[in-house]
Order: C-alpha cells, then structure tokens, then sequence
C-alpha cells in the first residue's frame, strides 16, 4: 500500500496536508518453491514460472535477499551441512510491481557421513616401532663395525651408523637430530621392529639411508626425509608420518636419488602432513633414471603434500611398478610425474572411496 | 492568517497496473484580502458622480502532491476549490 500525502500552502507558509492510500495489484500469484539437496553444500530451489512475471524474480534465504534471477530457480551453492535454510521467493513485474511472497521453503541439508575408518591391518602406532613392554637399555651414539652383529633392546639418543656387513637392528628407539639416524655404510642391514626419531631435526635430516637395507615394521618420525634411497632397499609394513616441514624442508617420505635400483616399499603407511613435498618422490632429473621398483599394497595419504607420489617426467624407466596402493590425493593430484612412463600402474584407488586411481 | 483546510480522495482504492488514477483534492482557506474598487460616472457636461465596492479575494494557495512510489500526478483541472490530478498505476 501507497499513501499520497497532498499539501495546500498559503501565501505566508500555512500548511495543512491530507492523505489517500492505494494499492497497485501486480496480478502476479507466489511462487511454490521446490527444493532439492545436491549436495551437503548445494541446494537448487526451483519453481513454475508465474504468469506475468515479466521482470524477474527475487530470491531470499533466511529472509536476506540473495539476488533475482529471470529463470524460475536459484541455485545456492554455499550452505553448510546440517543447517536448516528458509528460502522464499516473489515474482515482479517489468514495471517494478512485485507479487506476494511465497510460503518459506524450509531446508535442511544433510551432515555428510563420517570418512570410513582406516583399513584394518595397515601400519599405524599399534603394529610398528618397538613392541610393548620391551626393555630398553639407553646408551649414546652408536657406531656398528662387527660383521653380523644384532643389536637388540637398546635406546639410542645419537643416531647409529653401520660400518660392516649383515647387521641387525631390533627393537630400538633411536633418537638423533643429526643428518641420518641410521646410516648405513655396508650391506645386508636388517632394521625390525624399530622406531627412528629424528627429533625435528633441520638440515635434511634422513630416518634410515642409503640402500642395502631391508625395513620391517618400523615407526618413522621426526626427521625430513623417512628414507633416503641410493641403493637397494625393502621397506615393509612401517609407518612414516609426522616428518619435519619446518624451515624450507622438502619433506617426503621416500626419496630415490639418481640411478637407485631394486627398490621395494610394501604395505607401509606414509602420511604426508601440511607442507610436504611428497609420499614417495623417484628420481626426476638426468639419467640413469630408477629401476626396478615396486611399491604396491601402501597406503600413500597425500593431502598434506604436493604430490602423492612422483614418478620421472623422462625416460627411460624399467621395470617400475606402483599397483595395489591406497592413494589420498595431494594438492597437484596423485602423481606429479608422467604416468606413461611407468610399467606398471594398476589397481591404485582412492582411500576413501575406493574408486580407481 | 489561518491555515488552509485540505482533503485528498482517490476514485479507487486499488488499481491494477497501468490503469488510470484520479486523486481529488478539495481545499480552502478563511482568508481573504480586500480590494477597494472605485466606479466613477462622468456625464457629457462633465458632471461626476462615483462609488466604491469592495471585491473580496481568496489568499493564493499552493498543492503540492507527494507520492513515495515515485508516480508523477499530473495537474488536470483547479477551479479554486477542487484540484484534479491524475497518474498511471
């Protein structure tokens, strides 16, 4: 309704006013809005078009106008699951006359469920590192120089080196910030059972390095790089998480320097955590590239990273195979690198949802 | 001086657009100003005889029309008393 407000003035501005009121029937009738949940953040509106609607119309939710629109819908791309939203609707005309509001149309949009738990069986705190109730013996910075020697029970604040052949390692904590704690000089070095902890160290700071080495159920942590990979290595059924990030670090789970061969990563679990560079990153510049590698039945959880898992932009590759893994995608995807390359890539699919990868 | 009196009355209370509006307004005021007029008759021989009426006139008053919707309402007739104006819903 509209009031007229009429003014008589006289010549020495004596006033009196007067006033007559008026409606304008736009002979619009209100929209019934229809309301259909796309998504726990996207709720499209629609209604039948109103005869003589030739403006537009204008849409609210909560009362707030979202905009008008000359279609009969409102897609609301932006609402938050498990709250409920008003929407309501009223048509014009060209002329600016606006027809009744609709009848709120409530909605409330679904909380999406909880991500699926972790797959049973995967490396994670429970199952890696050394097991409960083992006696520790604590001792320095450890350098290993007889052949065959195991080393058993021990907890190690400095780091180990290994200087002669078939060592063992098990059921340690090793502690160091240094660059490598485990570093490996010699071959057939066996590391079981262990949890490496590189203290947040900086400078490139490595878990285990670099080659000749076979990992079982280890918990990795602490350090920038889990492993640095220049030879021959077998990592089985270990946790790498939590690594450095700080400081300008290019953190990655595994990384395979130049020409590194007879690699295999088998059911590990490697989480990338905010900041990381990757997973698992293989040599990516002048040849020789890596060869003969195998990582299948991981758990490779990218989001944190840049890549999940890099693989070489150039050839030529031989015999690299990633299949079976459980993939989270990082921020440029699954894998940086150039896909064709490799000889294998089968049977990789998201962690989440299962769909391949 | 006294103030004017005014009413404003629309021929409908509802329209449907683009049809005609007529707002009527009936106004008045108490005062008025005196004009002396005097009527002189002068014969041949130049013999005069004259008189004064006085005329009476209304003050001049000023309507002013005011519409929030922004419609202009054009003037369509005043005889002093009653003003016509009129618009398109």
């Amino acid at each position: 309704m509209s009031t007229i407000v009429v003014t008589v003035t006289d010549a020495v501005g004596n006033a009196a006013t007067a006033s007559a009121s008026y409606t304008v029937s736009s002979g619009l009738t209100a929209p019934v809005l229809v309301g259909q949940i796309q998504t726990e953040t996207r709720v499209l509106v629609t209604w039948a078009a109103i005869a003589g609607a030739t403006g537009s119309y204008d849409f609210y939710r909560n009362g707030a106008q979202l905009g008008n629109t000359p279609s009969p819908d409102w897609l609301d791309p932006d609402v938050t699951p498990g709250v409920t939203y008003s929407y309501t609707a009223r048509a014009r005309t060209s002329a600016g006359v606006f027809g009744p509001q609709s009848t709120p149309l409530r909605i409330t949009t679904p909380i999406p469920p909880p991500p699926p738990p972790p797959p049973p069986g995967y490396p994670d705190a429970t199952n890696t590192g050394v097991p409960a109730g083992t006696a520790l013996t604590p001792r320095g910075q450890l350098t290993i120089t007889t052949a065959g020697a195991v080393v058993e029970g021990l907890d190690i604040t400095g780091g180990v080196v290994v200087a002669a052949a078939n060592v063992t390692i098990r059921k340690c904590r090793i502690r160091s910030s240094t660059q490598y704690v485990i570093k490996n000089n010699s071959t057939g070095l066996l590391v079981e059972d262990c949890e490496i902890d590189g203290l947040n160290g900086t400078g490139n700071s490595m878990g285990l390095g670099d080659g000749n080495l076979t990992v079982r159920r280890c918990n990795i942590h602490g350090t920038e790089n889990g492993f640095n990979v220049g030879g021959p290595t077998i990592v089985e059924d270990s946790w790498i998480h939590d690594l450095y990030t700080g400081g300008g670090a290019h953190t990655d789970g595994m990384q395979f320097n130049q020409g590194a061969s007879g690699i295999t990563v088998r059911h590990n679990t490697i989480v990338s955590r905010p900041g990381s560079t990757s997973c698992i990153i293989m040599w990516d510049e002048g040849n020789p590239q890596n060869r003969d590698v195998l990582i299948e039945n991981n758990r490779l959880l990218g989001p944190g990273a840049a890549y999940t898992i890099y693989t070489p932009r150039q050839g030529p590759l031989s015999n690299v195979r990633i299949r079976n893994n459980r993939m989270l995608p990082a921020g440029y995807g699954y894998n940086g690198g150039n896909q064709a390359l490799v000889t294998e890539w089968s049977g990789n699919v998201n962690d989440s949802t299962g769909a391949p990868v | 001086m006294s103030t004017p009196t005014v009413s404003a009355v629309l021929d409908k209370p509802s329209y449907s657009p683009g049809e005609r509006m007529t707002l009527t307004v009936t106004y008045a005021d108490a005062d008025t100003t005196s004009y002396p007029v005097v009527v002189t008759v002068t014969d041949a021989a130049g013999g005069q005889g004259s008189a004064t009426v006085n005329v009476v006139r209304n003050d001049q008053l000023t309507i002013s029309v005011s519409d929030p919707t922004g419609k202009v309402w054009v003037p369509q007739s005043n005889d002093g008393a009653r003003a016509v104006y009129a618009t398109t819903a």
